[in-house]
Protein backbone atom coordinates (compact mmCIF):
# COMPACT_ATOMS: atom_id res chain seq x y z
CA UNK A 1 0.00 0.00 0.00
CA UNK A 2 1.59 3.20 -0.82
CA UNK A 3 2.43 5.71 1.74
CA UNK A 4 0.34 9.03 2.71
CA UNK A 5 2.13 11.92 1.84
CA UNK A 6 3.15 13.77 4.22
CA UNK A 7 3.06 16.99 2.82
CA UNK A 8 -0.93 16.14 2.50
CA UNK A 9 -1.64 15.38 6.28
CA UNK A 10 -2.19 19.53 6.92
CA UNK A 11 -5.48 20.84 6.95
CA UNK A 12 -4.49 23.57 5.34
CA UNK A 13 -7.43 25.93 5.98
CA UNK A 14 -9.85 22.87 5.30
CA UNK A 15 -11.63 21.69 8.02
CA UNK A 16 -10.85 17.63 7.09
CA UNK A 17 -7.86 15.59 7.04
CA UNK A 18 -7.23 13.85 3.89
CA UNK A 19 -3.82 12.35 4.30
CA UNK A 20 -4.31 9.74 1.50
CA UNK A 21 -5.35 12.65 -0.91
CA UNK A 22 -2.86 14.42 -3.37
CA UNK A 23 -2.79 18.47 -1.94
CA UNK A 24 -3.76 19.90 -5.65
CA UNK A 25 -6.34 16.88 -6.63
CA UNK A 26 -7.67 18.22 -3.10
CA UNK A 27 -7.78 21.99 -3.44
CA UNK A 28 -9.06 21.43 -6.98
CA UNK A 29 -11.94 19.31 -6.03
CA UNK A 30 -13.17 21.70 -3.22
CA UNK A 31 -12.81 24.58 -5.67
CA UNK A 32 -15.10 22.79 -7.47
CA UNK A 33 -17.64 21.16 -5.33
CA UNK A 34 -17.98 25.07 -3.60
CA UNK A 35 -18.77 26.61 -7.32
CA UNK A 36 -21.53 23.78 -7.95
CA UNK A 37 -22.73 24.98 -4.64
CA UNK A 38 -22.23 22.11 -2.47
CA UNK A 39 -22.20 22.37 1.29
CA UNK A 40 -19.79 22.04 3.40
CA UNK A 41 -20.89 18.86 5.37
CA UNK A 42 -21.55 17.17 1.34
CA UNK A 43 -17.61 18.15 0.47
CA UNK A 44 -16.00 16.92 3.79
CA UNK A 45 -18.36 14.01 2.97
CA UNK A 46 -16.75 13.62 -0.76
CA UNK A 47 -13.48 14.19 0.71
CA UNK A 48 -13.96 11.20 3.47
CA UNK A 49 -14.81 8.92 1.43
CA UNK A 50 -11.85 9.58 -1.44
CA UNK A 51 -9.54 9.40 1.27
CA UNK A 52 -10.80 5.89 2.77
CA UNK A 53 -11.07 4.41 -0.65
CA UNK A 54 -7.32 5.80 -1.28
CA UNK A 55 -6.15 4.22 2.27
CA UNK A 56 -7.83 0.82 1.42
CA UNK A 57 -6.52 0.47 -1.98
CA UNK A 58 -3.21 2.24 -1.68
CA UNK A 59 -4.67 4.06 -5.03
CA UNK A 60 -3.84 7.98 -5.50
CA UNK A 61 -6.76 10.40 -5.85
CA UNK A 62 -5.65 11.16 -9.32
CA UNK A 63 -5.58 7.10 -10.71
CA UNK A 64 -8.60 5.57 -8.40
CA UNK A 65 -11.02 9.00 -9.51
CA UNK A 66 -9.63 10.66 -12.51
CA UNK A 67 -9.76 14.49 -12.94
CA UNK A 68 -10.90 15.93 -10.05
CA UNK A 69 -12.87 18.51 -11.59
CA UNK A 70 -14.69 15.95 -13.65
CA UNK A 71 -14.97 13.76 -10.49
CA UNK A 72 -16.71 16.88 -8.95
CA UNK A 73 -19.06 17.07 -11.69
CA UNK A 74 -19.98 13.49 -11.61
CA UNK A 75 -21.32 13.51 -8.28
CA UNK A 76 -23.65 16.82 -9.61
CA UNK A 77 -24.73 15.34 -12.57
CA UNK A 78 -28.35 14.51 -12.09
CA UNK A 79 -29.04 15.85 -8.66
CA UNK A 80 -31.33 19.28 -8.77
CA UNK A 81 -29.60 22.30 -9.88
CA UNK A 82 -28.99 24.87 -7.11
CA UNK A 83 -28.44 28.76 -7.94
CA UNK A 84 -25.74 30.16 -5.72
CA UNK A 85 -26.44 33.65 -4.56
CA UNK A 86 -25.31 35.92 -1.66
CA UNK A 87 -27.35 36.23 1.08
CA UNK A 88 -29.16 39.72 1.04
CA UNK A 89 -27.79 40.45 4.60
CA UNK A 90 -23.77 39.05 3.57
CA UNK A 91 -24.53 41.88 0.43
CA UNK A 92 -26.01 44.99 2.73
CA UNK A 93 -22.82 43.92 5.52
CA UNK A 94 -20.44 44.50 2.20
CA UNK A 95 -21.85 47.73 1.55
CA UNK A 96 -22.07 49.01 5.39
CA UNK A 97 -18.44 48.41 5.65
CA UNK A 98 -17.33 49.88 2.57
CA UNK A 99 -19.24 52.92 3.61
CA UNK A 100 -17.72 52.63 7.43
CA UNK A 101 -14.09 52.14 6.09
CA UNK A 102 -14.63 54.86 3.76
CA UNK A 103 -16.67 57.21 6.11
CA UNK A 104 -14.90 57.06 9.24
CA UNK A 105 -11.23 57.53 8.34
CA UNK A 106 -12.45 60.78 5.85
CA UNK A 107 -14.39 62.30 9.39
CA UNK A 108 -10.94 61.71 11.79
CA UNK A 109 -8.96 63.75 8.79
CA UNK A 110 -11.76 66.12 8.64
CA UNK A 111 -11.81 66.38 12.52
CA UNK A 112 -7.84 66.67 13.08
CA UNK A 113 -7.84 69.65 10.58
CA UNK A 114 -11.00 71.36 11.99
CA UNK A 115 -13.44 71.23 8.62
CA UNK A 116 -15.71 69.31 7.11
CA UNK A 117 -16.39 65.92 5.19
CA UNK A 118 -16.15 67.14 1.67
CA UNK A 119 -18.34 64.82 -1.17
CA UNK A 120 -16.76 65.32 -4.80
CA UNK A 121 -18.20 63.97 -8.08
CA UNK A 122 -15.32 61.31 -8.17
CA UNK A 123 -16.74 60.06 -4.82
CA UNK A 124 -20.50 59.86 -6.59
CA UNK A 125 -19.25 58.16 -9.15
CA UNK A 126 -16.82 55.47 -7.19
CA UNK A 127 -19.77 54.82 -4.80
CA UNK A 128 -22.23 53.98 -7.95
CA UNK A 129 -19.54 52.06 -9.60
CA UNK A 130 -18.83 49.90 -6.29
CA UNK A 131 -22.63 49.39 -6.00
CA UNK A 132 -22.99 47.70 -9.27
CA UNK A 133 -19.92 45.84 -8.63
CA UNK A 134 -21.75 44.57 -5.59
CA UNK A 135 -25.22 43.72 -7.62
CA UNK A 136 -23.04 41.90 -10.17
CA UNK A 137 -21.58 39.70 -7.70
CA UNK A 138 -24.78 39.03 -5.73
CA UNK A 139 -26.53 38.58 -8.45
CA UNK A 140 -24.53 36.43 -10.84
CA UNK A 141 -21.76 35.40 -8.21
CA UNK A 142 -22.08 31.81 -9.75
CA UNK A 143 -19.80 33.06 -13.30
CA UNK A 144 -18.24 36.01 -11.17
CA UNK A 145 -16.45 33.31 -8.60
CA UNK A 146 -15.98 30.83 -10.98
CA UNK A 147 -13.25 33.30 -11.92
CA UNK A 148 -10.92 32.14 -9.11
CA UNK A 149 -10.28 28.97 -11.38
CA UNK A 150 -7.76 31.18 -12.93
CA UNK A 151 -5.32 32.18 -10.57
CA UNK A 152 -3.94 35.31 -12.23
CA UNK A 153 -7.37 36.74 -11.95
CA UNK A 154 -7.41 36.57 -8.20
CA UNK A 155 -4.62 38.52 -8.29
CA UNK A 156 -5.09 41.08 -10.62
CA UNK A 157 -8.89 41.65 -10.09
CA UNK A 158 -8.81 43.26 -6.56
CA UNK A 159 -6.63 45.64 -8.30
CA UNK A 160 -7.93 46.33 -11.26
CA UNK A 161 -11.45 47.23 -8.75
CA UNK A 162 -9.67 49.43 -6.41
CA UNK A 163 -7.77 51.26 -9.35
CA UNK A 164 -11.47 51.53 -10.87
CA UNK A 165 -12.31 53.01 -7.58
CA UNK A 166 -9.41 55.43 -7.16
CA UNK A 167 -9.38 57.16 -10.59
CA UNK A 168 -12.49 58.76 -10.76
CA UNK A 169 -11.82 60.25 -6.98
CA UNK A 170 -8.90 61.29 -7.75
CA UNK A 171 -9.83 62.81 -11.54
CA UNK A 172 -13.09 64.35 -10.31
CA UNK A 173 -12.50 66.54 -7.33
CA UNK A 174 -15.54 69.22 -7.41
CA UNK A 175 -17.09 69.11 -4.48
CA UNK A 176 -21.11 68.21 -4.49
CA UNK A 177 -21.94 68.31 -0.44
CA UNK A 178 -19.85 68.57 2.78
CA UNK A 179 -21.30 67.10 6.03
CA UNK A 180 -20.29 67.46 9.73
CA UNK A 181 -17.28 65.50 10.55
CA UNK A 182 -18.87 64.32 13.77
CA UNK A 183 -22.27 62.86 11.82
CA UNK A 184 -20.07 61.14 9.03
CA UNK A 185 -17.88 59.97 11.68
CA UNK A 186 -21.07 58.46 13.65
CA UNK A 187 -23.08 57.24 10.53
CA UNK A 188 -19.62 55.00 9.83
CA UNK A 189 -19.09 53.57 13.16
CA UNK A 190 -22.70 52.29 13.07
CA UNK A 191 -22.09 51.01 9.85
CA UNK A 192 -18.97 49.21 10.50
CA UNK A 193 -20.70 47.59 13.94
CA UNK A 194 -23.91 46.97 11.41
CA UNK A 195 -21.83 45.02 9.27
CA UNK A 196 -20.14 42.97 12.42
CA UNK A 197 -23.64 41.89 13.30
CA UNK A 198 -24.92 40.67 10.09
CA UNK A 199 -21.80 39.01 8.75
CA UNK A 200 -21.81 37.27 12.41
CA UNK A 201 -25.24 36.24 12.15
CA UNK A 202 -24.28 34.88 8.40
CA UNK A 203 -21.39 32.95 10.59
CA UNK A 204 -24.38 31.27 12.90
CA UNK A 205 -24.49 28.09 10.26
CA UNK A 206 -20.79 27.98 9.45
CA UNK A 207 -20.39 26.01 5.70
CA UNK A 208 -17.26 24.94 6.58
CA UNK A 209 -15.95 21.28 5.72
CA UNK A 210 -17.11 18.67 8.13
CA UNK A 211 -15.13 15.38 8.41
CA UNK A 212 -18.09 12.63 8.98
CA UNK A 213 -15.46 10.88 10.79
CA UNK A 214 -14.78 13.32 13.44
CA UNK A 215 -16.91 15.07 15.71
CA UNK A 216 -18.34 18.88 14.40
CA UNK A 217 -15.96 21.81 15.43
CA UNK A 218 -16.95 25.25 16.53
CA UNK A 219 -16.66 28.35 15.17
CA UNK A 220 -12.80 28.82 13.84
CA UNK A 221 -10.82 31.93 14.53
CA UNK A 222 -10.60 32.91 10.97
CA UNK A 223 -14.34 33.15 11.04
CA UNK A 224 -14.10 35.76 14.24
CA UNK A 225 -11.69 37.88 12.17
CA UNK A 226 -13.60 37.54 8.78
CA UNK A 227 -16.91 38.92 10.66
CA UNK A 228 -14.28 41.80 11.98
CA UNK A 229 -12.01 42.31 9.08
CA UNK A 230 -14.02 45.59 8.19
CA UNK A 231 -13.16 47.32 11.37
CA UNK A 232 -10.22 46.02 11.30
CA UNK A 233 -9.44 47.73 8.22
CA UNK A 234 -10.84 50.57 9.30
CA UNK A 235 -7.98 50.73 11.73
CA UNK A 236 -5.10 49.81 9.72
CA UNK A 237 -6.19 53.13 7.26
CA UNK A 238 -6.53 55.01 10.32
CA UNK A 239 -3.17 53.90 11.56
CA UNK A 240 -1.55 54.49 8.30
CA UNK A 241 -3.33 58.05 8.16
CA UNK A 242 -1.67 58.70 11.32
CA UNK A 243 1.75 57.75 10.52
CA UNK A 244 1.71 59.77 7.70
CA UNK A 245 0.83 62.85 9.14
CA UNK A 246 3.87 62.53 11.62
CA UNK A 247 5.94 62.32 8.67
CA UNK A 248 5.08 64.44 6.85
CA UNK B 1 -12.21 -13.66 -17.10
CA UNK B 2 -8.35 -13.36 -17.96
CA UNK B 3 -7.08 -10.67 -15.48
CA UNK B 4 -5.45 -8.63 -18.34
CA UNK B 5 -8.78 -8.58 -20.07
CA UNK B 6 -10.70 -5.29 -19.50
CA UNK B 7 -14.63 -5.45 -20.40
CA UNK B 8 -15.77 -2.60 -22.86
CA UNK B 9 -16.62 0.54 -20.51
CA UNK B 10 -19.91 0.67 -21.99
CA UNK B 11 -20.96 -2.92 -21.18
CA UNK B 12 -19.81 -2.17 -17.29
CA UNK B 13 -21.47 1.14 -17.46
CA UNK B 14 -24.63 -0.81 -18.12
CA UNK B 15 -24.29 -4.03 -15.90
CA UNK B 16 -22.48 -2.02 -12.94
CA UNK B 17 -25.82 -0.64 -11.00
CA UNK B 18 -27.47 -4.16 -11.58
CA UNK B 19 -24.46 -5.67 -10.18
CA UNK B 20 -23.56 -3.34 -7.27
CA UNK B 21 -27.39 -3.75 -6.29
CA UNK B 22 -26.75 -7.58 -6.02
CA UNK B 23 -24.00 -7.09 -3.56
CA UNK B 24 -25.82 -4.96 -1.24
CA UNK B 25 -28.32 -7.47 -0.96
CA UNK B 26 -26.34 -9.67 1.05
CA UNK B 27 -25.91 -6.95 3.46
CA UNK B 28 -24.69 -3.68 4.41
CA UNK B 29 -21.19 -3.03 2.82
CA UNK B 30 -18.54 -0.13 2.09
CA UNK B 31 -16.94 1.22 -1.19
CA UNK B 32 -13.53 -0.75 -1.62
CA UNK B 33 -15.62 -3.74 -0.39
CA UNK B 34 -17.96 -3.90 -3.23
CA UNK B 35 -14.95 -2.33 -5.72
CA UNK B 36 -13.56 -5.93 -4.57
CA UNK B 37 -16.10 -8.59 -5.27
CA UNK B 38 -16.84 -7.02 -8.46
CA UNK B 39 -13.21 -7.57 -9.35
CA UNK B 40 -13.17 -10.83 -7.72
CA UNK B 41 -16.86 -11.39 -9.61
CA UNK B 42 -14.80 -10.86 -13.13
CA UNK B 43 -15.89 -7.41 -13.86
CA UNK B 44 -12.34 -6.36 -13.53
CA UNK B 45 -11.12 -3.20 -11.95
CA UNK B 46 -14.41 -0.83 -11.24
CA UNK B 47 -12.44 3.12 -10.09
CA UNK B 48 -13.78 4.31 -7.22
CA UNK B 49 -14.65 7.41 -9.83
CA UNK B 50 -17.04 5.60 -11.32
CA UNK B 51 -18.42 3.42 -8.36
CA UNK B 52 -19.37 6.17 -6.00
CA UNK B 53 -21.26 8.43 -8.42
CA UNK B 54 -23.15 5.45 -9.17
CA UNK B 55 -23.26 4.62 -5.17
CA UNK B 56 -24.68 8.59 -5.26
CA UNK B 57 -27.31 8.00 -7.25
CA UNK B 58 -28.72 4.76 -6.04
CA UNK B 59 -28.99 6.98 -2.79
CA UNK B 60 -30.81 9.50 -4.53
CA UNK B 61 -33.26 7.62 -5.85
CA UNK B 62 -34.18 6.20 -2.04
CA UNK B 63 -32.52 2.39 -2.68
CA UNK B 64 -29.81 2.37 -0.52
CA UNK B 65 -29.12 4.26 2.76
CA UNK B 66 -25.69 5.55 3.79
CA UNK B 67 -24.32 5.24 7.47
CA UNK B 68 -20.34 6.30 8.23
CA UNK B 69 -18.76 3.94 10.80
CA UNK B 70 -15.89 3.96 13.14
CA UNK B 71 -12.81 1.66 11.56
CA UNK B 72 -11.38 -0.67 13.89
CA UNK B 73 -7.52 1.11 13.66
CA UNK B 74 -8.24 2.76 10.85
CA UNK B 75 -10.19 5.57 9.15
CA UNK B 76 -14.14 5.51 9.61
CA UNK B 77 -16.14 3.42 6.43
CA UNK B 78 -19.03 5.00 4.85
CA UNK B 79 -21.21 1.89 4.85
CA UNK B 80 -24.07 1.65 2.05
CA UNK B 81 -26.94 -0.70 3.05
CA UNK B 82 -30.61 -1.70 1.05
CA UNK B 83 -33.25 -0.06 1.85
CA UNK B 84 -36.71 -2.20 1.70
CA UNK B 85 -37.53 -0.32 -1.92
CA UNK B 86 -33.67 -1.24 -2.54
CA UNK B 87 -34.37 -4.28 -2.13
CA UNK B 88 -37.48 -4.86 -4.04
CA UNK B 89 -35.55 -3.00 -6.84
CA UNK B 90 -32.63 -5.41 -6.98
CA UNK B 91 -34.83 -8.16 -7.22
CA UNK B 92 -36.65 -6.21 -10.80
CA UNK B 93 -33.32 -5.28 -12.12
CA UNK B 94 -32.01 -8.92 -11.43
CA UNK B 95 -34.98 -10.42 -13.21
CA UNK B 96 -35.04 -7.54 -16.13
CA UNK B 97 -31.33 -8.36 -16.59
CA UNK B 98 -31.66 -12.09 -16.96
CA UNK B 99 -34.34 -11.69 -19.64
CA UNK B 100 -32.07 -8.71 -21.11
CA UNK B 101 -29.11 -11.53 -21.21
CA UNK B 102 -31.35 -14.58 -22.63
CA UNK B 103 -32.45 -12.11 -25.37
CA UNK B 104 -28.61 -11.15 -26.16
CA UNK B 105 -27.39 -14.56 -25.90
CA UNK B 106 -29.81 -16.24 -28.30
CA UNK B 107 -28.52 -14.05 -30.49
CA UNK B 108 -24.86 -13.74 -29.86
CA UNK B 109 -24.84 -17.71 -29.10
CA UNK B 110 -25.68 -17.91 -33.28
CA UNK B 111 -23.08 -16.43 -33.84
CA UNK B 112 -20.47 -18.03 -31.89
CA UNK B 113 -21.93 -21.89 -33.33
CA UNK B 114 -21.73 -20.32 -37.00
CA UNK B 115 -17.76 -19.26 -35.81
CA UNK B 116 -17.18 -22.97 -34.57
CA UNK B 117 -18.95 -24.91 -37.71
CA UNK B 118 -16.58 -22.34 -39.64
CA UNK B 119 -14.00 -23.09 -37.87
CA UNK B 120 -14.53 -26.92 -37.65
CA UNK B 121 -14.95 -27.08 -41.57
CA UNK B 122 -11.95 -25.69 -41.87
CA UNK B 123 -9.80 -27.76 -39.99
CA UNK B 124 -11.20 -30.72 -41.53
CA UNK B 125 -10.64 -29.26 -44.92
CA UNK B 126 -7.07 -30.92 -46.36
Amino acid sequence: MKQPNPDTTATGGVDISTPHVDRSWRDTFVLEQRLADRTGAEIGDALAVVDTHCAESGESAQDAFGDPAAYSRSLVDGTPARTFRLRPATVIGLVLGLFGLVAVPRAVGAWVEGTQVAVTQGDLVAVGLALVLTLVVALRSGPVLALVRHGWLTFVLPFAVLIALIVPQALLRDTVAEFAWGAVGAVGVLALALQVVLTWADFAEPDQLLDPRQPAPGRTTLQWLTAFIFPFLTLLVLGMDVIFRAVS
Amino acid sequence: MNPEQEWPSEWLRGVLSVCTLRILRDGPTYGYAIASELAEAGLGAVKGGTLYPLLGRLEQSGWVEVEWRPGEGGPGRKFYALTPEGHAEAERQAHRWAEFTDITRALTDQSVSLTNQAVSKGQQRP
